[in-house]
């Protein structure tokens, strides 16, 4: 199914990106499908489930090779097992990937951490374009 | 992207300044400026508050999805293009 889409690809690893994200959209929408109307702190926790489910999908795409992409894939699994109000502090609390990179800087040299930091822009940067491209054509 | 590695870990000094130039190509305001080699720190600085920025996009772009997502009725045209997509 997505093959031959990522054949000719020159970046296959965006595709993933907004397949995945658009997988958890969907698993999102679903479950809000269920409680209606829509309560607006419905609306709030469907935004930080949004908001995990685009660090997720940056995780993904990277793959387990980056730091950055490591402590986020880690933390995910950890939340699978941990309390629901453990999550928030987890995952939302701004930073927090670079900083479990950071906290590694002594060992992690400089040219390595430039190396994960330019990775990080390109993710934060394509997931920020596959967003607007799904509020656009929401608007439509 | 991916950025080729030298085997044995430490990068050398110009694949340092390949990347410090790839990064300050990226940074809005020193792309804006068109400086001439900006500092080590103040590349560092510039770089902490362009990634700021670009989580609270991620965020304020959540919230809207969400406002638009809980006015999506399930069988809407918008909900069929995400339906194929996934197919």
């Amino acid at each position: 199914m997505h093959r031959e889409a990522l054949a000719g690809n020159p970046n296959p690893s965006r595709h993933l990106q907004a397949l995945h994200f658009l997988g958890a959209l969907a698993r999102i929408n679903k479950l809000r499908a269920r409680k209606s109307p829509p309560s607006r702190r419905a609306t709030a926790l469907g935004g930080r489930r949004i908001t995990r489910a685009a660090y997720a999908a940056m995780a993904v795409a990277a793959g387990p090779r980056r730091a950055w992409s490591r402590a986020i894939l880690l933390g995910l699994r950890r939340n699978s097992i941990a309390k629901p109000f453990l999550i928030k502090k987890r995952i939302l609390k701004p930073h927090r990937e670079l900083r479990d990179v950071g906290s590694r800087a002594e060992e992690m040299e400089f040219g390595s951490l430039l190396d994960e930091t330019l990775n990080y822009i390109h993710h934060l940067t394509a997931q920020v374009g596959i967003m607007q491209k799904i509020a656009d054509s929401l608007c439509k | 992207m991916s950025s080729r590695r030298t085997t044995g870990g430490r990068i050398s000094e110009d694949e340092i300044n390949e990347l410090i130039s790839k990064l300050q190509s990226l940074l809005p305001e020193s792309r804006r400026r068109n400086m001439g080699r900006a500092s080590a720190g103040k590349l560092l600085k510039e770089t902490c508050s362009y990634i700021k920025s670009l989580k609270r996009e991620v965020e304020d772009l959540s919230e809207r999805l969400a406002a638009l997502m809980s006015t999506m009725e399930t069988d809407s045209p918008q909900a069929e293009i995400i339906r194929s997509l996934l197919r």
